[in-house]
């Protein structure tokens, strides 16, 4: 470390991959720990049943197929992301660009189509305690996907401007959160699936 | 804190010296005062806790008064020693020199640790052994009181003789166990009996039951609520009267229930 | 800008914009357009959904206007790197008293911002009691409707929550603890800036609580009274919770980040000050902690907002799920507010007892026994709810065993009083203030944990003293231990150490009397929450009410020292104290690289009275560390 003022934010190499790192990982706990309460929350409901009124005839759940489809292309988005951060990551990779669009441009489509499900679940009222939780989960993975998308733009901008190199640790720790927004997202339209 | 328990440094001053003589000191104060407080406790009990006036309230309040006389000489521990070290070992102005670098010996850290688990475990016992005499079934003259709570006021029934009290009071026949089961109409409330020692929410949509008690002592008392409730959660305030079982009977005929 | 390292000084525009005035210009031109907009897409019939679009609009542009997306943008669209010029810039390099205005990255300027902002809510949340004491002073709801008696107590209650959270790893946290493990900085200082502003955003929505028509849940916002509030006030305490929560998420990533990566050679985790252990053990509560309340708001605000039934019985939802969610935070959360407060006191007394800390291994693993076992007792909470009763005495056994690693904390504090050379300072006052009322707060919670003694006192006065003596009474005192002991550090000057004794006397004389006669009252069956005192309660009340005026005297002559000493005060030295730890070891005031070369430790903070080197090296003459100190922090200017 230099003495100078003008170094004073200067730091290691190794500290700045650390602290992403670090940073990144608490977040995704924090995150992780929130769509765990919404998963907790659908689950314990269901189980109280409370004056029977947890689900009545004719409460639905969001069309399965375009969640299926949305999950797909998550899917498809983490393995191509996947597959650009093989190169990426490693000093001086070029990565292979059209990939990362890929996984960028799946994620958008999976981000707007989200959000569309929201929007157009029109329940009657009253609202069931099963359509609450059917009508937060979406917003919820919507919410997600969007700011995963921000992201990889800021990504894309860095890519663009050349501005990667020395920098690759940023591949990898977005990295982790992109799989994380994945996971969590199938994780939560599986559970979705499961309560109807 | 006996002196085989402590380290001393390697070098300078010995720690030795002197340190029987304070901790002696001290732990004759602390018998002292934890044997005062105590005592003092003990005499002033029976005017700071209100009258009993059920079997449960009873264990509750001799719960209090043996948790309250275990914690004196806890306390009077840190007091104690915190006070005298205070007063022995202070110095006027800045420090000239440091203070004996004591450091726990693994005895007594061990030491504490087994005297506090102790003592837990017997706070625990006794609370597990009271829950499960709570939990104890009902025996079969036990009198059903359904409470409906509701901003903001209480009304109750009792469904075994098909009467609702007309006017927001609760009346009980003396020596006999009662159950209330509780619920509400709109949002949470907290169904309390201080004197009889029953407390338990009132959640929309659900019904809880409190133990079974006894009320053992005629007199009136009140029904409250403990749980915020909107405006006027501080006055959802009714009367239970506890009765004999003549008077008992009377009054449930006329509240338009039969026998 | 001519050569890196020498800034032009800002004109008015420049220090104007961006700023913490065009941040609340944007922020409420964006509340108001996004309201409107709301509204009449609602045509005017959700109030809720308006009210909600504006929080959210006034956020977001607050953030525009405050600058706090350039940083995020030019991350990724930027031509460059940012230049250690411009970095030097957002860290308030030549910016004089205007950069505490702005979202300025150097953490002793986050820090002293949290200071500020303490004091404020500190000061408005001490009025709100003053308010509530008031009331109960006499039978009847005389001075305030019930309906501003409720407003008042879960403004009150929620203000010192926040408060005590942020209150020692704010200020404290972000100036002395980088320092303290010999750091220039923290691990990310855009986020740090990104923190406070938050909090400093979550205010006007708060305030805006009483506009709206307050409301009626208290603190704590249990549902579905929440969802039943008639007026729009309650979405204000939701959002208020959630920038909040968003604010201390991040705030306790950065901290922990900082401690894991940014330590100076030599301070392994085995020569961690207690402060910092204190401080990291915190946040990771909170990080495990906030979530589920951030989901619980969400939650009570879909029910408001459209209708959902998460928490209403009539159509499958569940009050038992609100009680859940935020007692699963509310329990780990009194912890945040107590490992720091804790941490502080054992730091202080090391100083001022001229002792090393009385078993550090002890002590620290006693507070990790804490951390661990708090994260799985909310359920006490729940004992009277009727909800999982056969949990009751699992949690009954948790809730118990925490007792255990608290007494290590007593054993620890006790011992290093044991045969010091005691100085009494006002910092060490305070210590002695806590440990006298946590010993009363702590053995009281016993009576909460065991099932018999809560079937009688579960929402009365009994609780509420209880947790008054724990958190104002232990923790906050903890809190003053800290400011007087790093103010010189801080701001460059001394408080005046008369009347910090006057202000412990009348704390600590008016908070037992206070809060004894409220342990009273709560054993004759007191309920909580009551605008309407019934006469049986009267006397304790009254007799509270009035020790309650010694602790307003003592907020207004800690006050007046404040003020005295930053317009009159004595300059302080480097080492006011004679402390060990790094922040004592660089000049006051600290320089904005804190140091010149960083330390390398070889030992714990708390060599004292033995014959081993001394634990920093070099040790640099403190007595010619002094230097002439202005208010700011920084020596440049």
């Amino acid at each position: 470390m230099e003495t100078s003022l003008e170094h004073v934010h200067e730091l290691e190499p190794h500290i700045k991959v650390a602290r992403a790192r670090a940073g990144v990982l608490m977040l995704i706990l924090s995150d992780a720990l929130a769509a765990l309460a919404i998963l907790a929350a659908g689950g314990y409901l269901r189980t109280l049943n409370t004056e029977g009124q947890y689900k009545v005839a004719g409460d639905f759940a969001p069309a399965y197929l375009p969640g299926l489809l949305i999950a797909i292309a998550l899917v498809l988005s983490g393995l191509a992301y996947y597959w650009w951060e093989r190169r990426a990551s490693k000093p001086g990779g070029a990565g292979q660009t059209p990939f990362f669009l890929l996984a960028l441009v799946l994620m958008l489509v999976a981000g707007v189509s989200e959000t569309w499900i929201g929007a157009s679940l029109r329940y009657g009222m009253p609202i069931q305690a099963y359509e609450s939780v059917q009508l937060l989960l979406p917003w919820f993975t919507a919410v997600h996907l969007l700011l995963a998308v921000f992201i990889g733009l800021l990504l894309g901008g860095r890519i663009l401007r050349g501005r990667l190199a020395g920098h690759e640790f940023i591949v990898e720790v977005v990295g982790y959160w992109w799989y994380y927004t994945v996971v969590a997202s199938v994780l939560l339209w599986l559970f979705g699936v499961y309560l109807t | 804190m006996s002196e085989p328990n402590i380290e001393g440094s390697t070098g300078g001053a010995s720690p030795a010296r002197g340190e029987p003589r304070h901790l002696r000191r001290a732990i004759i104060i602390w018998a002292v005062l934890s044997v005062i407080g105590i005592a003092v406790w003990l005499a002033v009990a029976p005017f700071i806790l209100p009258s009993a006036a059920s079997n449960l309230e009873s264990t509750d309040d001799l719960t209090i008064v043996v948790l309250t006389a275990l914690s004196v000489p806890v306390a009077m521990f840190v007091w104690v020693f915190l006070g005298y070290s205070l007063f022995v070992f202070r110095v006027k102005d800045r420090p000239t020199e440091d203070g004996v670098p004591l450091q726990p010996r693994p005895s007594l850290q061990i030491g504490w640790l087994g005297v506090t688990s102790v003592l837990c475990l017997f706070l625990l016992i006794w609370g597990l052994v009271v829950f499960y005499q709570e939990t104890a079934s009902a025996a079969s003259n036990t009198l059903v009181v359904r409470v409906t709570g509701q901003q903001w006021l209480w009304s109750f029934d009792y469904p075994q003789y098909g009467a609702s009290s007309q006017s927001q009071v609760i009346e009980l026949p003396v020596n006999r166990p009662v159950q209330f089961l509780v619920t509400s109409e709109d949002v949470l409330h907290g169904f309390s009996i201080r004197a009889l020692g029953v407390r338990v929410d009132a959640n929309p949509g659900e019904v809880t039951t409190t133990p079974v008690i006894t009320a053992t002592q005629i007199g009136s008392y009140t029904v409250n609520c403990v749980e915020l409730c909107g405006l006027y959660h501080s006055y959802m305030w009714e009367a239970v009267n506890v009765v004999d079982d003549t008077t008992f009977n009377a009054w449930i005929v006329s509240q338009g229930g039969h026998l | 800008m001519t050569e890196a390292g020498e800034v032009k000084r800002p004109g008015l525009i420049n220090a104007l914009f961006p700023s913490v005035v065009s941040g609340i210009v944007l922020g409420v031109i964006g509340a108001v357009v996004a309201g409107v907009i709301v509204n009449a897409a609602t045509k005017g019939l959700n109030q809720d959904a308006t009210v909600a679009a504006a929080y959210t609009g006034w956020t977001l542009f607050f953030f525009v206007g405050i600058g706090a997306f350039n940083g995020v943008l030019k991350w990724g669209f930027a031509r460059r790197e940012a230049t250690p010029a411009e970095e030097l810039q957002l860290a308030g390099k030549g910016q004089g008293i205007w950069r505490y205005f702005r979202y300025t990255t150097d953490h002793k300027v986050v820090g002293m911002q949290y200071l500020a902002t303490v004091f404020v809510l500190f000061f408005v949340g001490s009025m709100g009691a003053f308010m509530i004491r008031l009331e109960q002073s006499t039978p009847g709801a005389i001075f305030f409707t019930p309906s501003t008696y409720n407003t008042i107590v879960g403004m009150h209650g929620i203000l010192m929550i926040a408060t005590t959270i942020i209150m020692v790893s704010g200020p404290f946290g972000n100036f002395i603890l980088p320092i303290m493990i010999g750091a220039r900085d923290m691990a990310f200082p855009r986020l740090n800036a990104l923190s406070y502003w938050l909090l400093f955003a979550a205010i006007p929505v708060f305030l805006s609580m009483l506009a709206l028509g307050g409301f009626q849940t208290g603190w704590t916002g249990y549902a579905p009274l929440a969802v039943q509030g008639l007026t729009p006030g309650m979405d204000a305490y939701c959002f208020l919770i959630l920038i909040f929560a968003v604010s201390t998420t991040l705030a306790a990533m950065n901290i922990l980040t900082t401690v894991i990566v940014m330590r100076t050679k030599g301070m392994t985790w085995g020569r961690l000050p207690v402060f910092v252990w204190g401080v990291v053990l915190s946040v990771i509560l909170s990080l495990t902690a906030f979530p589920s309340f951030i989901v619980s708001q969400i939650m009570v605000l879909m029910d408001r907002i459209f209708q959902t039934s998460f928490f209403i019985a009539a159509y499958g939802g569940n009050n038992w799920l609100y009680e859940h969610l935020f007692w699963f935070m509310g329990h780990p959360e009194v912890y945040v507010i107590s490992l720091p407060a804790m941490a502080v006191a054992a730091e202080v007394a090391a100083v001022f007892t001229r002792k090393a800390v009385f078993g550090y291994r002890f002590l620290v693993s006693g507070l990790v026994g804490i951390s661990v076992l708090s994260v799985i007792v909310w359920g006490h909470h729940l004992y009277l709810s009727g909800s999982e009763n056969a949990l009751v005495a699992p949690f009954m056994l948790d809730t118990e065993l925490i007792s255990i690693p608290t007494g290590i904390f007593f054993l620890v504090l006790i011992g290093m009083f044991w045969r010091g050379k005691i100085w009494v300072t006002v910092p060490l006052l305070f210590v002695g203030g806590m440990l006298v009322n946590f010993v009363i707060g702590g053995i009281s919670g016993i009576y909460l944990a065991d099932l018999p003694t809560d079937e009688i006192l579960h929402g009365g006065m009994f609780v509420v003293a209880h947790f008054h003596f724990v958190i104002p009474g232990s923790m906050v005192f903890g809190f003053f231990a800290g400011l007087y002991y790093w103010f010189p550090k801080m701001v460059g000057r001394r408080l005046d150490s008369t009347l910090g004794r006057l202000h412990f006397w009348l704390f600590e004389i008016g908070f037992l009397g206070t809060f004894t006669a409220l342990f009273q009252a709560g054993l004759q069956g007191e309920p909580r929450w009551s605008a309407n005192i019934a006469p049986p309660f009267a006397t304790a009340n009254l007799i509270a009410s009035l020790f309650a005026i010694l602790i307003a005297a003592s907020v207004f002559v800690f006050i007046y020292n404040v003020i005295y000493t930053l317009v009159r005060g004595e300059r302080a030295v480097a080492n006011e104290w004679g402390g060990k730890t790094l922040e004592w070891t660089v000049p006051t005031p600290v320089p904005l690289e804190n140091f010149e070369e960083l330390p390398v430790v070889t030992s714990l903070p708390y060599d004292y009275g033995s014959p081993l080197p001394e634990p920093v090296t070099p040790a640099a003459d403190i007595a010619s560390a002094v230097i002439e100190a202005p208010i700011q922090p920084q020596g440049e200017v």
